[in-house]
């Protein structure tokens, strides 16, 4: 999927974001609803410009820079951190960039699924079996560490956000969506 | 005046109270680290235990564990992007930056000499302007409160290089996902669906543990390696690098401070707020506003003074009439009720020589929480070096379990990972994160001050306010200045690049 295509369909998302919002703010109050509409409103005038704008120019020149065009400010390449986020330039000399951009694709979807499970193991063990499980397997299966440091590394770690969050602070515990299961046995 | 500064020093100057103090800070230091803990919660927690002791001790314990918070959250927006608490969001754009390059020991030094330079300045500021503060708090209305927080806006342009339209939709975004939740002043379930839990509205540190913290987890995870750049192997500079810098730009730090001292002084808009607008002053009065967000060391010195100078600010009304500057002032007013004294006018008569105790105590736990804090930047500074595999699992783990302990609500988990995609998807495609913050911050200001001044002074309120016009025509001004520049700039250069060729 090109570049272009990523970015009109996250403009497109957006848009129905804002569009959604509009629709559910004409059901409120005028008062409720005096600042949430003019900005829904503004925010689609600068998305539509934003999609009509970024599919007007080059494929290279994707990141339209209204400051350069309003004030005609000069980027100088060096200075950009744009640049380094673009694929293209992401790709090693003399190879093409469409195995990095899959490869990139496939790191991020990791990266969410990583996320995902830390929650889901949050929400079904509570914070602390979730924490111990997550960095274990994670020091375990990056294997950055040998399993059995693996288990004293995260034994430890747990331990000490441990005493930090429930000894120290007080905090209250979340004992997950699976402790009535285990009470049953 | 003279006896009572003595006689606040001498109450300090007992064994408990220093204990105390010593005690306060170095608490304070390990709960401002954790994410989404700031010094409300050191404080609120110390309470129960700070009843049976000197009233100066419990002071020192309550007061002292907040100052450290400060710093202890800028610890982590500057090494991690991780703002331990809202007030400290302001250091991630410059902090982080600095970090990436091997500037860490300097950044935690500026930071630090900053924070004490704002402390004490606003100590002495809370001393001088006991007598004339009080006149003009109570000349400012709503309409001015609005101006103020307009103002914060502007440094939306600061943040979009590379698309003003994207960072415009991203503060737009950050302004209506504000607006989710009761609104404060029609009672109308916005944006709710129905749903309890976001009748609350998103938790503002939830939304940036997900935003900044567990988006760079994810942006780690994805580029492998560590949070340094690949080409930096050592620290580039030190500590002392960033003392002697926050001590060049002292005229930043004076006026950072002022702001900060200001933005205390005035009930209900928040250190966050007074983050931002001192890193707003401090890019639109630079000279090389294009440094910024890219790792100018002016863009952690401003917010760390502003932010430690408002404590001195935030005592004033707190004391002076019994209303809090923000939200950790209302729980010393619970700790003041509870010890039998009573903050009103009287306060600055009856009982000066503790006002000047709190006084001493900002300037003494300011200077402990420094030295602790230089001690410890060099070893903190290697922590950005450590592997992904390492960080993202313990990182994601804390700051997880911060959302959690935020509120108590385990939804804030699914906020957390929610906004950690969105935030990882903003900075792929370059929609600025911290506009978004910006207007997540600033909305509820414009929105409440906005339906308040229509109330009170009606639609034309910016032209019959002459205080608020002022502010208006400054606002445009500001906002148009970095403009003119450039056009001037290139006005110069154009002929001179023709002559070249």
């Amino acid at each position: 999927m090109s570049r272009r295509t990523q970015e009109n369909l996250l403009a497109a998302a957006l848009l129905c974001f804002f569009i959604g919002i509009l629709v559910l703010s004409l059901d409120y109050g005028p008062r409720a609803r005096l600042v949430p509409i003019p900005i829904s409103v503004l925010a689609l005038i600068l998305l539509v410009s934003q999609i009509v704008w970024q599919n007007l120019r080059p494929a290279d020149e994707l990141h339209v820079d209204m400051l350069e065009f309003l004030t005609r400010r000069g980027v100088n390449p060096g200075e950009s951190d744009r640049a380094d986020k673009e694929p293209a330039a992401e790709a090693a000399p003399g190879k093409p960039a469409a195995p990095d951009i899959a490869s990139g694709f496939g790191r991020e979807a990791f990266a969410f699924a990583k996320v995902v499970v830390f929650v889901g193991l949050f929400l079904a063990l509570g914070p602390f079996p979730a924490a111990f499980l997550f960095t274990f397997a994670y020091f375990s299966l990056s294997r950055h560490y040998h399993w059995s440091r693996a288990l004293v590394y995260t034994t430890v770690f747990t331990a000490v956000v441990y005493v930090l969050f429930v000894e120290v602070l007080d905090i209250q515990l979340y004992h997950g969506l699976l402790e009535p299961l285990m009470n049953n046995f | 005046m003279f006896e009572a500064i003595v006689g606040g020093l001498t109450m300090l100057l007992t064994p408990q109270a220093m204990l105390f103090m010593l005690i306060g800070v170095i608490y304070g230091l390990m709960v401002g680290i954790l994410p989404g803990l700031g010094g409300i919660v050191a404080m609120a927690l110390l309470l129960p235990f700070a009843y049976g002791y000197e009233t100066a001790a419990m002071l020192a314990l309550l007061l002292g564990a907040h100052i450290a918070t400060i710093w202890g959250s800028s610890v982590t927006g500057i090494l991690f992007k991780v703002p331990g608490a809202a007030k400290s969001l302001a250091l991630i754009f410059d902090g982080y930056p600095l970090t990436q390059q091997g500037h860490a020991s300097r950044a935690l030094g500026a930071s630090a000499t900053a924070a004490l330079m704002g402390g004490i300045l606003g100590a002495i500021f809370l001393a001088v302007s006991i007598p004339i503060v009080r006149p003009i708090m109570l000349f400012l209305g709503p309409s001015e409160y609005l101006m103020m927080a307009l103002w914060g806006l502007t440094i939306i342009a600061t943040f979009s290089e590379g698309s003003l339209l994207k960072g415009l939709v991203a503060a737009c975004i950050g302004v209506l996902i504000a607006f989710i939740g009761m609104d404060p002043v029609t009672a109308t379930p916005r944006f709710t669906f129905g749903s309890i839990f976001l009748l609350d509205g998103i938790s503002f540190p939830v939304a940036m543990i997900g935003l900044f913290a567990v988006a760079e987890m994810m942006k780690l995870f994805v580029k492998g390696g560590s949070i340094l750049d690949r080409d930096v192997t050592e620290q580039r500079s030190t500590v002392l690098d960033g003392v002697k810098d926050a001590f060049r730009h002292w005229w930043l730090v004076a006026r950072s401070s002022l702001l900060g001292v200001w933005i205390g002084v005035l009930p209900g808009i928040g250190a966050s707020v007074g983050g931002i607008a001192a890193y707003a002053q401090a890019v639109q009065t630079s000279k090389t506003p294009e440094r910024f967000g890219k790792g100018a060391i002016e863009g952690v010195i401003a917010p760390d003074a502003t932010v430690g100078a408002n404590e001195g600010g935030g005592l004033m009304p707190t004391l002076a009439f019994g209303i809090p500057g923000g939200e950790s002032m209302a729980i010393l007013l619970i700790a003041f009720i509870s010890m039998g004294v009573t903050p009103g006018p009287q306060m600055l008569t009856s009982n000066l020589d503790l006002v000047f105790a709190m006084m001493w105590i900002i300037v003494l736990a300011n200077a402990l929480t420094t030295l602790i804090g230089l001690a410890a930047s060099p070893y903190l500074a290697r922590l950005p070096a450590m592997n992904a595999n390492i960080m993202v699992p313990l990182v994601l783990s804390v700051c997880f379990i911060g959302a959690f302990a935020t509120r108590g609500y385990i939804e804030d988990v699914v906020v957390a990972a929610i906004f950690g995609g969105i935030g990882y998807i903003m900075e792929k495609y370059n929609y600025s994160r911290a506009n978004l913050v910006i207007g997540m911050v600033l909305a509820e200001m414009i929105e409440r001050n906005l339906h308040i001044s229509l109330t009170l002074y009606g639609d034309s309120f910016i032209f019959t306010r002459p205080i608020t016009l002022m502010m208006f025509i400054f606002i445009i001004v500001t906002t148009a200045l970095p403009f003119y520049r450039n056009w001037r700039r290139n006005r110069a250069a154009a002929p001179a690049a023709g002559g070249g060729q």
